[in-house]
């Protein structure tokens, strides 16, 4: 994967948000995932493995430790991909 | 029928014989590794000889946190051959929560007395430091990490226990349910002989469903050891992140037989694509097992119409009932007739008894006890009750648990001269069975039971709302495509008008990060008003009850064609637009 910006992988990860959950409003960085996105186990789930699937990165329990917010997905999927 | 076949280990001596059938995993792009009967024993013994050399010994408990994998098959039969009694656990949800899920994770393993923890390499993390505080004796490992040795062969009896596993989502007091190889085997051979090879056809599955849940493990692969036969198996997020990856599956291995619960089912129907199902033949599947939860028979009917067209035979839902305390099914409908239902008139059902009638309640008829399982109907004294009376359903069958590991006083109650209580409200009519509803309080969501105290509890630790002035209850209208979760919370006395506007955001919040549901409605009421014991405890099914008749469902609020999927936005669940600015001063 050629290195995207933060905000290139914050623009896909609102687009695969809109069409596997359904998302309606705007994502911002700042965003919980459960608490203010309100996302349950199924819809994480569903959000993780689409996230996985687009921008071909395989995240593992160790990378999501720490993970709460929307933009502490798009750093990891960075950081990934940066590996990759 | 063989009777030779009384434990896990004989099923596996016989299976190493079956190079032709074997064990295949599937992973989410699709890919395909194939493990013949021979192999999955051959690593089992590895296993337990690891174990063996370990110096884990017989009886004892270890527990296994893996997803979908083969080296989940390799812990657990090869703690099986070793004597050693598995103790399947659900691993890490995604993307975060990993401090909830050791909270109840180490709950597990202490109510269980794990001596061992075995886990996924990339699951480990967190564990390590979750049960050094925990007397894990042998610590947690990967079965790389297992010490080598032979593997040599233990007697195991039919009464050993074969495995223990948590089937309810109770994590507060969590009950581990202690199942015998003669439960677990029996189990088996009970599914399996009710779907026997045909002329033309030998049966073989598919299945996406969690191995630490009785569905996916008895229900699927102890079915599949104990044939030996073929079985494909799916991460169940791979389906849940894309359902038409299990259709295209079950069509390319030519499976017969698959399992899911209502939800699934209603997932699929929502989202699998026509450009999906290309070149998809589902004529294969004969057997398409519907149960752990409620079957909603709009959402069996839906389903059945939008796969016609790929080959679905109606005749090929089956909706069924179990619990795991009875490892599994207790009655099967027909493999080979299309779903029955049955309408009753709601008044008299209420009553506690059940009269057809033509406009009534529309029940899915979960069909017969399977041969040598009895069911009763009884009532709250134990009295058995005739045909066509609502009442608790009672079984008593060779594969039921031995207790409840370590709580005999929680066995006592359910276990009674050898008959389970199972805690299910239902009624037998010309010998099919109708489920009405649970007796207690346990919210049936998403095919696994939820306790309320744990939402409550949550609920009860958000700032402004009343301790002790909440209730969790689920519920499902007609209407409804599946159980619906309701909280109801009491705030507290002198609170203002801005403080009380983020109580329902707050309890969301809490119930969500602390068990991963998402409630459908909440209501915030004023201090007192839940209806309560002479005790002070909160009735929730009379808060229900006064719920539902404040709330008629009307013809606006009735929900779309396929609503009730747990992805859509909903009522209740603010728009992410909404969201950073309003959040409560914390």
């Amino acid at each position: 994967m050629r290195t995207m910006s933060e905000s290139e992988i914050l623009e896909q990860i609102g687009t695969l948000a809109q069409r596997e959950l359904r998302w309606e409003g705007s994502l911002r960085p700042e965003h919980r995932l459960v608490e203010d996105l309100g996302l349950d186990s199924l819809r994480l789930m569903t959000l993780a493995v689409a996230v996985e699937n687009h921008f071909e990165v395989c995240l593992d329990p160790q990378d999501e430790a720490e993970l709460v917010t929307v933009g502490d997905l798009v750093r990891i999927v960075r950081r990934k991909g940066a590996d990759a | 029928m063989t009777n030779s076949v009384v434990t896990s280990p004989d099923a596996l001596a016989l299976a190493s014989g079956r190079a032709d059938r074997g064990l295949r995993f599937i992973d989410r792009r699709e890919r395909a590794r194939w493990i013949p009967w021979p192999d999955v024993v051959a690593r089992a013994e590895a296993v337990a000889g690891g174990l063996q050399s370990l110096g884990v010994g017989r009886g004892q408990r270890v527990a296994l946190v893996y997803p979908t994998t083969p080296e989940f098959v390799d812990a657990l039969f090869g703690a099986q051959l070793a004597g050693v009694v598995p103790v399947p656990l659900y691993p890490p949800g995604r993307l975060g929560g990993l401090e909830e899920y050791r909270r109840r994770t180490a709950r597990m393993i202490a109510a269980a007395g794990v001596r061992l923890v075995l886990a996924d390499e990339h699951m480990r993390h967190g564990l390590e430091e979750m049960i050094a505080g925990a007397e894990v004796p042998f610590g947690c490992l990967s079965i790389d990490e297992l010490p080598g040795g032979r593997f040599e062969s233990v007697p195991v009896a039919a009464e050993d226990l074969a495995l223990v596993q948590f089937s309810s989502g109770t994590t507060l007091a969590p009950k581990p349910v202690a199942l015998s190889h003669r439960a677990v085997m029996g189990q088996a051979r009970l599914l399996n002989s009710h779907w026997p090879d045909g002329d033309e056809h030998f049966q073989s599955g598919v299945s996406w469903l969690p191995l630490y849940h009785d569905m996916g493990l008895i229900g699927c692969l102890f079915s599949a050891l104990e044939r030996p036969g073929d079985l494909t198996l799916l991460p169940p997020e791979a389906f849940v992140a894309r359902p038409a990856i299990w259709l295209r599956t079950i069509s390319r291995y030519r499976a017969t037989i698959s399992a899911a619960p209502n939800f699934a089912y209603a997932l699929a129907t929502e989202r699998v694509r026509d450009d999906e199902m290309e070149g998809v033949d589902l004529s294969c599947w004969r057997v398409a097992l519907n149960g752990a939860e409620t079957v909603v028979p709009d959402v069996a009917r839906r389903f059945v119409r939008r796969f016609a067209p790929y080959g679905f035979r109606a005749a090929a839902m089956t909706p069924v009932y179990g619990l795991s305390e009875a490892a599994l099914a207790v009655t099967f409908s027909s493999c080979a007739a299309p779903l029955e239902s049955a309408r009753f008139d709601r008044e008299v059902l209420a009553a506690g008894e059940a009269s057809r009638s033509a406009d009534g309640l529309e029940i899915t008829s979960v069909g017969r006890p399977l041969p040598g399982v009895e069911l009763q109907i009884r009532d709250d004294a134990g009295d058995v009750l005739e045909e066509a009376r609502v009442g608790r359903i009672w079984v008593r069958s060779e594969t039921l648990m031995e207790g409840y590991l370590g709580r005999a006083h929680d066995t006592r109650r359910v276990l009674v001269d050898g008959w389970l209580d199972t805690g299910d409200l239902g009624v037998l009519l010309e010998g099919r069975l109708y489920l009405t509803g649970r007796a207690g309080d346990m919210l049936l969501l998403r095919g696994r039971n939820y306790s309320p105290d744990e939402l409550e509890q949550a609920m009860s630790g958000v700032a402004g709302i009343r301790s002790g002035g909440v209730a969790a209850v689920s519920y499902r209208r007609e209407t409804d495509p599946g159980e619906r979760l309701l909280l109801l919370a009491e705030h507290e006395r002198r609170l203002s008008g801005e403080r009380r506007a983020m109580l329902s955001r707050n309890c969301r919040e809490a119930v969500l990060t602390t068990t991963g549901l998402l409630a459908d409605e909440i209501e915030i009421l004023p201090p007192g008003v839940l209806p309560r014991t002479s005790s002070g405890k909160i009735r929730r099914q009379e808060a229900l009850r006064r719920w539902l008749e404040a709330r008629p469902e009307s013809a606006e609020t009735a929900p779309p064609e396929v609503e009730g999927v747990p992805w859509r936005s909903r009522q209740g669940v603010p728009r992410a637009t909404a969201a950073p600015g309003d959040r409560d001063a914390d």
